[in-house]
């Protein structure tokens, strides 16, 4: 068996966009890689016709942008909509296009569309998409992208909520490459740019992809945090973290300073706007850019006491022993496959193993005994066994009786019961003996003779008009000598002893 | 030199550990308790130890709280018999068991790298059980299916017992069995549920469950490892041999 291989140094999440190999990658590779992210959305479409139903009528990419859409509108540094709240979303954007269909059609096709976005069908993978490079003069090979659109997290809280990746918010900002915190600044000095020209239309066009960009940064930041604060003692410590956290504090300032004046300006020029539309244009501007304030107000806020605690932290791994860093055992190549053909008795020693560690810590029940003694010494409560309160309890329904026993097999029990008892008595015991056959197909008789020897024995009270119940006990009656049935078959407790009721 | 209200304090974030669903965010006093674990040495030291001597070991302290694992010889360490109130389980049932907790961690983390990613994973009854079955399939075609032998049944390859048994069986009232595969993973989801590792999503599929951080710690920091580390042990008396990746 392989050992582990080691582990190695998880550093600082590359930004999407911004990391060197980004930097290196031509134009052309760019552009060719911001078009194979929409691919998970032609996917959808294309195998429509292959799903069961008629979906024509649905258009599913619509319904995945929409999903994009809605999930990055809700997402914040510590919360985000749940997977219930987006599929009931698109379940209603779904049904404004198809009136009357079924309901539950339509929650299939709400939840299809999410957990095609989740890639579900490769266990939330990413997808790796191939593309060719042919921008240089040299021998072009096949590269590999990967390309996700929405993942689920838990937060902080323990709800779990859905998250659209750097990538999906890409597709959302014109399907371009960028690195975020640049393309935020470059955005935001252009729309200050253009409301000082007095060009509302392209300002607010870019009001909105300032708004996606504060999303974009936001997330960026607080995957590195959630990374960082998870998995301190993987964190490459080579100041990265504190570069970054210094930076984002940078940008940050930036930010909110220029958006604080573009909003001064935009409320400014919507006062002495001279038309209806572009105040309406002007106050969905100031809209957009409050919304990137506010986001950008509440992640200064969350940076603060994250930034004090992870460089505590790093000074204290800076004093203590190294950690040895070695991934995980594979566990299906590694254990479950193994374990699998080992002899039973050996595999259950590991199976214990890994169950009293995977499910961890059970809290011991403790037995309270003043409150065992309590209800001990509790006098017992009178129970009113008034006959008729309580429903009478069918356990088996007459349709169902009738089904198992018909007419013929009551006749045979009636004459297997006879006959056993035509000499003397007989014991229940050797009567189910006697009605088994080798196939097995006496079963059925022997079932019913034990019931008809019960009912012989100790009759519920019954009202006839509830049915024939009382089948082939009218000559028979049975009591209990305290000897068992012997010990095979399906049946325990006491035998019974039969006889003719003329013979008693 | 710690202070009684230091050891206080560490007893308390043990406490607060034993309650796997409930997170810091709820409770500023769980919070603060785990910032101090992981910022103040000695303290972290002292509930170390703390957790030793009461049959604990600390995984893992975060924002989903205090990760803890239970040694098997201590009085937190689950045992099947007494979750099931019997005196004794048999080997094979205990074998099923633990398979179930097995089949769900590598239906959701195939790869030891995802492991590594704080992706929530969506994992159902069914799904587990297919890919159960499926594997255990394959096993058959490799290994072929001559029967074992009847006088050691202890001696009878993992595989085989998980496809002896139905996936699905109904009483007649419609209930499901819990001897079957699907009834007795049920019964495992919900432990995980209780433990605060997978949250119940939808009544599909016999149960659809995602999967949350503590599961994945759970597995990364203690289960993997030490499950690998048996088979080890296990595997030298089967052949000799330490094993090789291949089975026994």
């Amino acid at each position: 068996m392989a050992s582990p291989a080691p582990r190695s140094p998880v550093g600082m999440e590359p930004s999407a966009g911004s990391d060197e190999r980004a930097a290196t990658e031509s134009p052309f590779a760019r552009r060719l890689k911001a078009l194979l992210r929409t691919v998970p959305f032609h996917e959808l479409e294309a195998t429509k016709p292959y799903r069961s139903g008629d979906w024509d009528a649905y258009d599913l990419r619509a319904l995945a942008l929409l999903a994009v859409d809605t999930v990055v509108d809700h997402m914040e540094i510590d919360r985000g909509i749940g997977f219930h709240a987006i599929v009931a979303v698109l379940e209603d954007a779904a049904s404004r296009v198809v009136a009357g269909r079924d309901a539950d059609e339509l929650r299939t096709v709400a939840t299809t569309v999410v957990e095609h976005l989740l890639n579900e069908d490769a266990g939330r993978s990413a997808r790796p998409l191939r593309y060719v490079d042919l921008s240089g003069e040299g021998q072009a090979v096949w590269q590999r992208s990967d390309v996700r659109i929405l993942v689920e997290h838990e937060e902080r809280d323990g709800s779990i909520s859905l998250r659209a990746t750097p990538e999906a918010i890409n597709v959302l900002v014109g399907a371009i490459d960028v690195d975020v915190a640049s393309q935020q600044e470059a955005d935001e000095v252009l729309l200050e740019v253009q409301l000082r020209r007095g060009r509302v239309q392209s300002a607010e066009q870019l009001a909105q992809r300032a708004r996606l960009l504060s999303v974009q940064y936001t997330e960026r930041l607080r995957r590195q945090l959630d990374m960082a604060q998870q998995d301190l003692e993987r964190i490459d410590w080579d100041g990265a973290l504190e570069r970054e956290l210094d930076e984002a504090y940078r940008h940050l300032d930036d930010c909110m300073a220029r958006e604080q004046r573009i909003l001064a300006y935009a409320w400014r020029m919507q006062e002495a706007a001279d038309t209806t539309e572009q105040r309406e244009i002007l106050a969905a501007t100031a809209m957009a850019v409050d919304e990137c304030l506010g986001r950008h107000l509440r992640l200064h806020r969350e940076l603060m006491p994250a930034r004090r605690s992870l460089l505590a932290e790093q000074e204290r791994q800076r004093l203590s022993a190294p950690v040895s860093l070695t991934l995980p055992p594979a566990l299906l190549s590694e254990i479950l496959d193994p374990l699998l053909c080992l002899p039973a008795l050996m595999a259950a020693k590991v199976s214990d193993v890994f169950t009293t560690a995977v499910v961890g810590p059970i809290t011991p029940r403790l037995l309270q005994l003043d409150a065992l003694v309590a209800a001990l010494l509790q006098p017992r409560v009178a129970r009113d066994m008034t006959p008729g309160d309580a429903e009478p309890r069918v356990l088996v329904d007459q349709a169902t009786l009738d089904q198992i026993f018909d007419d013929e097999s009551r006749r045979r029990v009636h004459d297997v019961l006879l006959r056993a008892t035509a000499s003397g008595p007989a014991r229940l015991g050797d009567v189910v003996d006697a009605s088994r056959t080798p196939d097995g197909s006496g079963m059925l008789i022997a079932d019913l003779c034990v019931l008809t020897s019960l009912w012989a024995y100790a009759a519920e009270t019954y009202d006839s008009a509830d049915g024939d119940v009382d089948l082939a006990t009218a000559g028979i009656t049975a009591e209990c000598d305290g000897r068992p049935l012997p010990d095979h078959g399906p049946y325990r407790g006491d035998d019974l002893v039969l006889r003719r009721a003329e013979a008693t | 030199m710690p202070s009684n209200a230091d050891a206080a304090e560490a007893a308390r974030l043990l406490r607060y550990g034993l309650q796997p669903r409930l997170v810091p965010a709820n409770d500023d006093q769980y919070t603060e308790l785990v910032r101090r674990y992981r910022v103040d040495t000695d303290f972290r030291t002292l509930v170390e130890h703390v957790a030793i001597g009461l049959g604990l070991e600390v995984m893992d302290a975060g924002q989903f709280g205090v990760v803890l694992g239970a040694p098997r010889d201590g009085p937190f360490a689950y045992r099947l018999a007494e979750h099931r109130r019997r005196t004794n389980v048999g080997y094979e049932e205990r074998l099923l068991h633990g398979l179930c907790f097995l089949a769900v961690a590598v239906r959701c983390f195939p790869q030891p790298a995802m492991l590594e990613e704080i992706e929530v994973r969506r994992v159902s009854v069914a799904a587990v059980d297919d890919f159960m079955r499926a594997v255990c399939e394959e096993l058959r075609r490799r290994h072929g299916n001559a029967d074992p032998r009847d006088d050691q049944p202890e001696l009878e390859q993992a595989w085989r017992i998980w496809l002896r048994r139905n996936a699905v069986r109904q009483t007649p009232d419609g209930r499901r069995t819990p001897s079957s595969t699907r009834g007795m993973l049920s019964q495992v989801f919900e432990l995980l549920d209780e433990q605060g590792m997978v949250q119940r999503r939808s009544d599909e599929e016999g149960g659809v469950y995602v999967t949350r951080t503590r599961f994945r710690l759970q597995v990364r920091e203690l289960a993997a490892t030490e499950g690998f580390q048996m088979l080890r042990e296990v595997a030298v008396g089967v052949d000799g041999t330490p094993s090789d990746g291949t089975g026994a």
